[in-house]
C-alpha cells in the first residue's frame, strides 16, 4: 500500500485556467488527478480533430481537382476505349482491308489494338451491333466473312501439325 | 503554448497535405478511366494508325465519301495534308510500303477534291 502512496498526485498549479477540483482519488483523501488536469490535453485532442477534418477538405477539394476540374489528360486514349458505334466501324474498316488483301495475319494485328478479347469474340461483338444499328448488307457480309475467315484461321494457328 | 499563441496556421496545414493526398489519388492511384471516347481522343501513334486503316478501306472499297467520313472523326483540320505527310513520313522511314501506298492513294483522291486557287483572275 505504500508503493501507491507514493504515486504522484498531478498537479496542474502551473496551466492556466485549470481548475483544482479532483476528481479521482485513492484512499477517499488523496487526489490522484485534478479536474482537467487528467484531461488538460483536450484542446490539443481537438486540435487534432480539427487537423483531420482539415485535411479531409483538403482531400476532397483534391480529388475534385484531380477527377472532375483537371482530369488525366484524356486526348491520349487508345482504340480499346473508344465507343461501340466506332468500334465497329474500326472492325468493318478492317474487314474491307481484308476483303482486299486476304491478310489474316494483318487483320489480328488489326484487331488486337481493340482490347484483350479475342479477335473472333470482338468481331462477333460488333457484327451483333451492326444488326442492331442497321448496317447495310454489304457490310454486314464482309463483316460475317471476316468472322468465318477468322475461325478458320484460328483452327488451323491452334491445330498441332501432324 | 497554449492554442491562442499557436494560431491555426495547422488547419491550412491540414488543407494543403489533403489537397497533396487527393490530388495523388486522383491522379495516380485511380486516374480517371476512359471509355466510349471518340477517335479524335486517340493518341497520335493510334491516330496514325487509324488512318492507315481508313486508307487501306478505301483502297478495297474506292469510297471516297465513306473515307473522308472517317477521316473528320479524328478531328484534324487539313486531313489531306496530314495523310499525305504521313504517307512520305512512312516512306522516309522505311515503313510498310502498301500503307505507304494506301495513304498516298488516299491523299491524291482527297487532293483532287480540294479547291485549287484560281489564277485566271490575277493572269488577266
Amino acid at each position: 500500500m505504500a508503493k501507491f502512496m507514493q504515486i504522484p498526485v498531478l498537479d496542474c498549479t502551473g496551466f492556466p485556467g485549470v481548475k483544482q477540483a479532483p476528481i479521482l482519488f485513492y484512499n477517499s483523501q488523496v487526489p490522484l488527478a485534478l479536474q482537467r488536469c487528467l484531461w488538460q490535453n483536450t484542446d490539443a485532442m481537438s486540435r487534432w480533430v480539427r487537423f483531420i477534418i482539415a485535411i479531409l477538405i483538403g482531400i476532397v477539394l483534391g480529388l475534385l481537382f484531380g477527377w472532375v476540374i483537371n482530369p488525366i489528360d484524356y486526348t491520349q486514349t487508345a482504340p480499346d476505349t473508344l465507343r461501340v458505334d466506332y468500334k465497329t466501324d474500326y472492325v468493318l474498316m478492317i474487314a474491307e482491308a481484308f476483303h482486299s488483301d486476304g491478310d489474316m495475319a494483318l487483320a489480328v494485328h488489326r484487331l488486337a489494338v481493340l482490347g484483350d478479347k479475342s479477335p473472333e469474340g470482338r468481331v462477333l461483338q460488333t457484327i451483333i451491333f451492326a444488326e442492331q444499328a442497321g448496317y447495310i448488307d454489304a457490310d454486314l457480309d464482309m463483316m460475317r466473312n471476316l468472322s468465318d475467315e477468322l475461325q478458320i484461321f484460328q483452327n488451323v494457328v491452334e491445330t498441332p501439325e501432324s | 503554448m497554449n492554442e491562442d499563441e499557436r494560431g491555426n496556421w495547422y488547419l491550412l496545414t491540414g488543407v494543403v497535405l489533403g489537397i497533396i493526398l487527393g490530388i495523388l489519388f486522383a491522379w495516380v492511384i485511380s486516374p480517371v478511366e476512359y471509355v466510349d471516347t471518340a477517335p479524335e481522343s486517340l493518341k497520335d501513334e493510334f491516330k496514325a494508325q487509324y488512318r492507315v486503316l481508313i486508307a487501306s478501306a478505301y483502297v478495297a472499297n474506292g469510297d471516297l465519301v465513306r473515307a473522308k467520313a472517317r477521316l473528320e472523326l479524328l478531328g484534324e483540320a487539313d486531313i489531306y495534308m496530314i495523310v499525305a505527310e504521313q504517307a512520305q513520313q512512312m516512306l522516309a522511314e522505311g515503313g510498310s510500303v502498301e500503307d505507304a501506298q494506301a495513304l498516298g492513294r488516299l491523299a491524291l483522291a482527297l487532293g483532287q477534291e480540294v479547291p485549287q486557287p484560281d489564277n485566271t483572275a490575277t493572269a488577266e
